[in-house]
């Protein structure tokens, strides 16, 4: 009996964890995407549902970027983190019972957080509005979680570490810093008057470039090298990318405070580290593109690599669309626009999750063994790249047209700019129902995998009925 | 990098710096800042019996700013006037000056 390759008993080991937080991941991608549709419809009526306490804007808005970023995001980054950690340290997964234990507490958190802002106890703070009773119980899953991850790490084989690793162990580590930090200033020791807006604004923005974007660079960084079997173009630069993002983004994320009520050095050094985060962008793409572009038509035929290379494109666009936002000149148009809706939703749709499907794509197969058809899989690609492409146009040139107008103080507020950007919010709501859609399509695709037994069950039926 | 903990005091450090100059500098720079009056006595003081600003909300005020809080209102309206440099809210009108 030949013994399974190394490979095939990481992947073994990983299959009880992987198999949990992406399905934990896929309900939590149907429930933002659900709030989205519900946030985007209350745009174009403003009485939808308005009957409904729970349910107004205000409340809808911040329960679905919430649930994105911790369900979605913090389920699919324990996902691929584990697995790829796993899989470059040629180490079993350990402690999986405790893993699933914490990643059960995690979920148990962000419900009743999700529970707790639509019950009317939103905490204030930008990308920690749910309720404090719930802080300690994700701080903790969240380290029993990264402590195993850092156990694989440390039994790996090879002393040497590469890109990925870096990116994605830095993503782990940084979170509870960032979280310690602003649960600190911001309710242990409050700070006084707007020092909270400084805090609340660095957290908030650094949850996106330190926790979500390193996981989703490294993941590229191991699956475009994996899937066209050849090294990064350039690899030499990554190490250069990885410092400059973690020295530059950590500085850059404030400019949103331009014209802010904070000292005007604050934003100012946000601008000018936000125009030299240029460099790390560029390494990265460089790394990415070069190298996919060398075999173009091996990306296009990879399922998994179609998705990461729209997500580094994604992330190569975005990115410095953002530069461009962070100068004051462009600010003064764009700030309070819808323009940042854009922003943040090419960075988290178009970037992160994109190439986190790409990533299970390639790993489920490996993990369970079984194959997920590549009809399915092409058209859960068409459907986001449809979904996303028409946001994105949406909040562009609605962002767009809204700066411009709102800047003619002559043009009266509502009648004539919010009226301008009204036919914006009505193809965001048809955008978010293609989303909706689509992800449901990857939440069949991967539940079809793991839980084969429960679609044959529900198969069986269809057969005994026509008998 | 391929030593965990010195990798580990080396991203710390990189986020420790942008700490050490948004929540530590910051704080130092205007943490301490009290509520004053419109006026100063000749030596820097605060008249006693003067109006001091900003005051913490009471009463209705505070109860509207709580709901201000819980139904997430701040996702669609500010609180803060921008520099006249940096937007058109003083221009449209939206208060005198930034606040």
């Amino acid at each position: 009996m030949p013994a399974d390759s190394p490979d095939k008993v990481i992947d073994r080991s990983a299959k009880l964890v992987f198999s949990f937080f992406l399905s934990s991941a896929g309900l939590w991608l149907l429930m933002a995407a659900l709030l989205a549709y519900l946030a985007a419809a209350k745009l174009t009526d403003p009485f939808f549902l308005s009957s409904y306490e729970f349910l107004t804007y205000g409340k809808i808005k911040v329960a679905q970027a919430n649930a994105f970023v911790y369900g979605w995001g913090g389920n699919s980054i324990f996902a691929v983190s584990l697995w790829i950690l796993a899989r470059l340290s040629q180490a079993e997964v350990r402690g999986s019972v405790f893993l699933v234990f914490a990643g059960v507490i995690w979920n148990l958190a962000i419900t009743f957080g999700l529970l707790g802002i639509m019950d009317g106890h939103m905490s204030g703070h930008e990308m920690l509005e749910m309720p404090t009773e719930v802080w300690p119980a994700m701080l903790i899953s969240y380290l029993i979680i990264t402590f195993l991850a850092l156990v694989i790490h440390r039994s790996r084989q090879v002393r040497e570490t590469i890109a990925p690793q870096w990116f994605i162990l830095a993503a782990l580590l940084w979170f509870p810093a960032l979280f310690l930090i602003a649960w600190n200033g911001l309710e242990i020791n409050p700070a006084r008057g707007t020092l909270q807006t400084v805090l609340s604004m660095w957290y908030g923005q650094s949850l996106v470039w330190l926790w979500l974007t390193p996981v989703a660079l490294g993941a590229a960084y191991y699956l475009i090298p994996a899937i066209l079997g050849r090294t990064i173009d350039k690899y030499y630069l990554a190490i250069f990318g990885f410092w400059c993002i973690a020295a530059l983004a950590p500085w850059s994320v404030v400019h949103h405070l331009e014209g802010g009520p904070v000292p005007m050095w604050i934003p100012a050094v946000g601008t000018v580290m936000s125009i030299a985060m240029v460099f790390p962008i560029a390494v990265a793409s460089t790394n990415f593109h070069a190298t996919a572009f060398m075999d173009i038509g091996k990306v296009w035929h990879s399922l998994p690599l179609r998705f990461v290379i729209f997500g580094t494109l994604s992330y190569t666009i975005s990115s410095y669309i953002g530069v461009v936002f962070s100068l004051p000149a462009v600010a003064k148009i764009t700030q309070f626009t819808i323009i940042n809706e854009f922003h943040f939703n090419q960075r988290v749709y178009g970037f992160f999750s994109m190439i986190i499907f790409g990533a299970v794509y390639f790993a489920l197969p490996r993990i369970t063994g079984r194959e997920i058809p590549k009809a399915a899989k092409s058209f859960h690609f068409w459907t986001s790249t449809l979904g996303v492409l028409m946001l994105l146009l949406a909040y562009l040139i609605g962002g767009l047209t809204h700066g411009v107008l709102a800047g003619q103080p002559s043009l009266p507020w509502s009648s004539s700019v919010i009226h301008s950007i009204q036919p914006y919010f009505l193809i965001t709501k048809f955008a978010f129902i293609i989303l909706a859609f689509s992800q449901f399509v990857f939440v069949v695709n991967v539940w079809r995998v793991i839980f084969p037994n429960l679609f044959a069950f529900f198969a069986e039926d269809k057969k005994e009925a026509s008998v | 990098m391929n030593n965990l903990a010195k990798f580990t005091i080396g991203i710390f450090l990189t986020l420790g710096m942008a700490w050490l100059a948004f929540v530590v500098g910051a704080r130092s720079q205007f943490g301490d800042l009290v509520p004053t009056s419109e006026v100063l006595d000749e030596d820097g003081s605060v008249p006693e019996d003067a109006e001091l600003f900003p005051i913490a909300f009471s009463g209705i005020a505070k109860q509207g700013a709580e709901e201000y809080a819980a139904l997430g209102c701040v996702t669609c309206h500010t609180q803060q006037v921008r520099r006249v440099e940096a937007g058109f809210d003083v221009e449209r009108g939206w208060g005198k000056r930034p606040s």
